[in-house]
């Protein structure tokens, strides 16, 4: 009792005190278990619980696991060797005046083909990693803004078929549309997976036939009417006369794509304006002109895929070898196309509409003639001068 | 441009020292005092004391000021030279310590004479280029991990040395590596593995910088690999001595003469 008055109150003034006297507030829950639930309630309550399960099943808990995990990464563009940013370096100076430099304090320097070729060839030289004959990659960073702001340059795979082909050692399944039995084991002959004719696209259409396990598809003009209604289901698979898959000389077209390059395009998913194209073009061991002619065809195809108009699609290019952390920026300008003065014209005008034009005004207004410029071609004009 | 980003650490450092300058204006402008007449005492009205800011010093760059420099004082120039730096560096470092003083037409005619009396004392000094040293100091710090083949027969030269240093991010655009030779030092030896040693960089022909290496057996099959301790620090003198290294200091030749017969590792013993 004597101790109790010296901390200031009595033993039962705990009781007293607000957090040991809480009220349980179950009434309500209880109200709502009594309610009667119509059928269709039950049927919705049965339906979303179903969703919910069917979305926890989609991925196991290893994956879950790992999407939070990746969730934290960087996005691909960020991750090594990362992603060029000319105005992170626009400070330092231009070119090394010493003959030994930290590469760190210098912008970006480029090397021609044969130059990264050779400083690649030292490092996989016998005396140090002994792989003579190892894969070369580029690992292409792109700018997939287009003449929309909403709109990005839409993820694709393509096969390029380039002047040098060499082993790549990937496995390509390729389904040929033929509509004559003979011609089909011929396709088969050369290398397609399966040829199939006019009786299989119905089923495909329907969803019988699934198209996911094929890589590429190639069709013969007889089939050209046939596959038409293909074209939403394939999309960029789809065969046609522009992206070589179709036409009449089949082994011809199957060993194309058997033996070109795959180039795919992916948006960055964190950073949808970015993008990364990482082909393989050829073997260390190959002669440098060779190496140079494919990476040449390799780029040509891959600058096609967006309007020259709107500025380089390249933001730089790696090449590095598989494996290996060794990367050396191509000067790849001379691949490029040059925007002739009508694209430019028309993206102008593509662009604009009534926008185009408040801005143009309201640019007079202020005296100001270079904000006429779309962004891209300044910073293409940077990347030339530096 | 290397001497660019030393002054802007350097100013990073004194801007809590910094002065700075204040424009203002009146907020009430009173009326012009009548000719004749007393002017009025300022103090008589509050409206008359109250004052606005125009500008702040730190919103304008500072811009840069023309000095004479009294001692080298390294990225800015040699001593007796009239040089452009910029205001904030001029005030915090160069004119309070009197590294310079300001051009005045008087001080420029009188250093002017001076330098030209001093002509032949100034043209014997050894003077290293900033960038060599810039290069040099960064350069010393590093130890170069050498990467060999633990499966093929190798020689060290200079072109692995190149491989390994392009890899730790420093390019060499000629052949300026010097590789002891006598004898070469050959493998796969894996006693040798971890071992530090030393090869010389020469920069644009004239500036050696001793740099130190350290073996490392590398394969291209990923279950090959060989453990060893992480060498972040640079290794002190007494592990030097295990590798019979002593440390060294760079070294600047007179004439840009040192090609690839040149005895960089004769010239280097002898200077101990």
């Amino acid at each position: 009792m004597f101790l109790a008055k010296i901390n200031g109150f009595t033993p039962w003034g705990n009781i007293l005190r607000t957090t040991s006297a809480e009220i349980v507030q179950i009434r309500g829950r209880k109200r709502a278990l009594k309610q009667t639930l119509t059928r269709q309630q039950k049927l919705d309550r049965r339906l979303k619980r179903e969703a919910k399960e069917a979305a926890r099943k989609q991925y196991t808990f290893m994956e879950r696991i790992n999407i939070r995990r990746m969730k934290n990464l960087l996005s691909p563009s960020e991750q090594f060797p990362g992603r060029l940013n000319l105005e992170e370096e626009a400070a330092l100076p231009d070119s090394p005046t010493t003959n030994v430099y930290i590469r760190s304090t210098f912008k970006t320097q480029y090397y021609s083909v044969p130059e990264a070729l050779a400083m690649h060839r030292e490092l996989q030289h016998p005396s140090i990693y002994n792989r003579p004959d190892a894969p070369l990659k580029l690992r292409i960073e792109l700018n997939m803004t287009t003449e929309k702001q909403t709109k990005m340059v839409s993820n694709s795979d393509e096969i390029v078929p380039v002047p040098y082909p060499f082993q790549h050692r990937e496995k390509r399944t390729i389904l040929a549309f033929v509509n004559d039995p003979k011609l089909q084991e011929l396709a088969v002959e050369s290398g397609a997976e399966l040829a199939v004719g006019p009786d299989i696209i119905k089923k495909v259409i329907k969803g019988q036939f699934r198209m996911d396990d094929y890589d590429f598809c190639v069709a013969h003009t007889d089939m050209s009417s046939h596959i038409l209604p293909l074209r939403g289901l394939l999309r960029t698979k789809f065969p046609t006369k522009k992206n070589g898959g179709l036409g009449d000389e089949l082994p011809e077209i199957i060993e194309r794509f058997r033996s070109g390059v795959k180039l795919g395009i992916k948006g960055d998913p964190v950073h949808p304006i970015w993008g990364l194209s990482d082909p393989i073009v050829g073997r260390l061991s190959m002669p440098d002109d060779q190496i140079e002619a494919n990476v040449g065809a390799i780029i040509e195809a891959l600058c096609a895929n967006r309007s020259a108009a709107l500025g380089s699609f390249v933001n730089r290019c790696l090449m590095m070898t598989i494996p290996g952390d060794a990367h050396f920026a191509l000067d790849v300008k001379k691949w490029l196309p040059i925007p002739s003065e009508e694209e430019l014209e028309k993206m102008d005008s593509r662009r604009g509409g009534k926008k185009h034009k408040k801005k143009e005004e309201s640019a007079k207004d202020r005296g100001d003639a270079k904000s006429d410029l779309p962004v891209d071609d300044e910073a293409r004009k940077q990347a030339a001068s530096g | 441009m290397l001497a660019r980003q030393a002054l802007q650490r350097v100013r990073g450092l004194h801007r809590t020292a910094r002065q700075a300058t204040w424009i203002l204006q009146r907020v009430w402008v009173p009326d012009p005092t009548p000719e004749g007449a007393v002017q009025r005492d300022p103090r008589e009205l509050p409206n008359t004391q109250r004052l606005e800011v125009v500008e702040q010093e730190p919103t304008t760059p500072t811009g840069n000021i023309e000095l004479i420099l009294m001692e080298d004082v390294e990225g800015v120039g040699h001593q007796f030279d009239v040089v452009m730096v910029e205001t904030d560096y001029a005030r915090t470092e160069l004119l309070p310590t009197r590294k310079a003083v300001y051009a005045s037409p008087f001080d420029l005619k009188y250093y002017g004479d001076m330098k030209e009396k001093m002509k032949d004392e100034l043209a014997s000094r050894v003077r290293i280029p900033y960038e060599y040293l810039v290069v040099g100091r960064q350069l010393q710090k590093m130890v170069v991990p050498i990467k060999i083949s633990m499966d093929n027969k190798w020689e060290l030269n200079s072109t692995v040395i190149k491989a390994s240093l392009r890899q730790i991010g420093v390019d060499i655009l000629d052949d300026a590596i010097y590789v002891p030779s006598d004898p070469p030092i050959t493998g796969p030896n894996f006693e040798l593995e971890a071992h530090l040693i030393r090869f010389y960089i020469v920069v644009c022909k004239q500036f050696v910088v001793p740099m130190i290496g350290i073996i490392e057996h590398v394969s291209s099959d990923a279950s090959k690999k060989i453990i060893t301790l992480e060498t972040s620090k640079f290794p002190s003198t007494s592990e030097l001595e295990k590798y019979g290294l002593r440390p060294e200091e760079c070294y600047y030749h007179k004439k840009a003469e040192i090609e690839k017969d040149f005895d960089v590792f004769g010239l280097m013993k002898l200077r101990k």
